[in-house]
């Protein structure tokens, strides 16, 4: 007889001869009136209670139906949180741009009403070298950038309104900055007249048309000083939209020479943490 | 339309023929009697040997037997697959056959307890008895088939009931070390010592009778 040895990667005990003899010595069975009696037993109790087929159907479909619940709650959670990030990173870009139109529009007579009584508004610069005024001109931003705006660039009349009403969103724009802390609010107030002046100096010249501009010879510097003079007339607020829209519109150089300009011509004010 | 139902009958059959256990015994929890037949068939005779060597009386063992079956169909609304069916089925033999013992106030009962199985007479573990004896020794070939084979039987019968459990269970219910130990409430360890002792017993009780 084989000794008792450990078979297997269990170490189970295991006797391959006593296994075998065991199997041929080894008789009995249940009697056949034994067998009847509990399958007969196990067919009434079958019988009795109904069928679970939902039940073992749920718990079949349950593992794959749960895996993909989390995989699509996972996928849509993942989705939302992206969109979310992506609205997140566009706000600051939009933002301020939102309020300052209705503010210039709905708000106008308090708007005037301040303006001839607050002198403390953020203030154009003083004298703004002609150097970057000029190059501020320049930049092709500026065109399209009306363009954008809501009325195009008329002239005469039209023009004069919309100088206006930018001088106006400008200063309610600046009034929102003077809220906040970061805003130098020291600046002189007085050049605000003369650069409100500028536009009126504009108006009487003709405005060209954008497109015959581009190759009329006499009329480059016309648009140039009228340009300019858009230009003088805008306060931080207006310029720092205007580069805020040139951004926007993904004209990145330009918008850095904008903002180079800018910083020349307001060396002392903070700028917007979006434009930093 | 018998051709019919006997073609399904047959296809069914052969369906429950290819699940396991398990599979088969929640089959009849959901109303599938065909699968408890299937499932009977499979451990009818292992569970009526088991029983019977375990308590060494035919008809006692015919009335444990049909006890455990009937527990098993009373258990079916809440059958849940926590482990092997064969571990559950013998787990509730060997819970039944305690409570057998215990009703018969024998010491049976004591003899499964692990404390009282240290006091067991049990010789030491013997390594040269482990040795394997010379072919001409063997009682297998010394003796005739028919009387080795009730010498077995008896051998087995004369095995302390703990020791004889863990060896029919490892015989008639094929299970390993960690079903048996699971079956009989004790750990791996007692399990493979019972077994080995039970093993090195009847090899060395068989061989008296060269």
């Amino acid at each position: 007889m084989n000794p008792v040895k450990p078979i297997g990667e269990d170490d189970m005990p295991r006797d391959a001869e006593l296994s075998r003899l065991y199997r041929d010595a080894v008789a009995g069975e249940p009697p056949a009136a034994l067998d009847r009696l509990i399958v007969g037993a196990a067919q009434r109790e079958a019988a009795r209670q109904p069928r679970r087929r939902s039940g073992a159907g749920w718990r079949r479909w349950f593992a794959p139906v749960s895996l993909a619940a989390v995989v699509v709650l996972t996928v849509t959670l993942t989705l939302l949180v992206h969109e979310e990030r992506e609205r997140d990173e566009a706000k600051p870009m939009a933002a301020p741009a939102a309020p300052a139109a209705p503010t210039a529009d709905s708000v106008k007579p308090e708007i005037r009403d301040e303006r001839s009584v607050a002198p403390a508004l953020p203030p154009p610069p003083a004298a703004p070298a002609p150097q970057p005024e000029r190059k501020r001109a320049v930049p092709p931003a500026a065109v399209p950038l009306q363009k954008a705006s809501p009325e195009p660039f008329p002239g005469g009349a039209a023009e004069e309104s919309m100088s206006q009403r930018e001088a106006r969103s400008a200063d309610s724009a600046a009034q929102r900055d003077a809220a906040q802390p970061q805003v130098p609010l020291a600046a002189p107030a007085e050049p605000s007249a003369t650069m409100r002046a500028a536009p009126k100096e504009a108006k009487p010249q003709p405005a060209p048309a954008p497109d015959t501009a581009a190759g009329a010879g006499p009329a480059a510097p016309l648009r140039e000083s009228i340009g300019r003079a858009e230009k003088s007339a805008q306060t931080p607020a207006a310029w720092l939209e205007e580069i805020r829209e040139l951004k926007r519109q993904g004209r990145e150089r330009e918008a850095q020479e904008a903002l180079v300009q800018f910083r020349r011509a307001y060396p002392a004010y903070a700028l917007p943490q979006d434009l930093r | 339309m018998d051709c019919d139902s006997a073609g399904l009958f047959g296809y069914t059959a052969a369906m429950h023929e290819a699940m396991t256990d398990e599979a088969l015994m929640l089959a009849y929890r959901d109303g599938d009697a065909v699968a408890f037949e299937s499932l009977y068939r499979r451990y009818r005779t292992r569970l009526f040997r088991y029983l019977q060597h375990q308590c060494g009386d035919a008809r006692v063992a015919e009335e444990l037997y049909q006890d455990i079956w009937l527990k098993v169909v009373g258990a079916r609304v809440h059958y849940e697959v926590a482990a092997k069916f064969s571990t559950w089925l013998f787990r509730i033999a060997h819970n039944r056959l305690i409570d057998h013992y215990r009703s018969r106030k024998s010491d049976v009962e004591r003899s499964f307890d692990v404390r009282a199985e240290n006091d067991d007479d049990d010789p030491p573990y013997d390594a040269v008895s482990e040795l394997p004896a010379p072919a001409i020794d063997r009682p297998d070939v010394q003796l005739d088939g028919r009387q080795l084979a009730a010498r077995l039987l008896r051998e087995i019968d004369a095995l302390p009931p703990p020791q004889r459990e863990a060896f029919l269970l490892s015989e008639e219910a094929d299970m390993t070390l960690d079903d048996i130990a699971a079956t009989t409430g004790v750990n791996r360890e007692t399990a493979k010592s019972r077994l080995r002792y039970a093993l090195t017993k009847l090899r060395s009780r068989l061989q008296d009778l060269k």
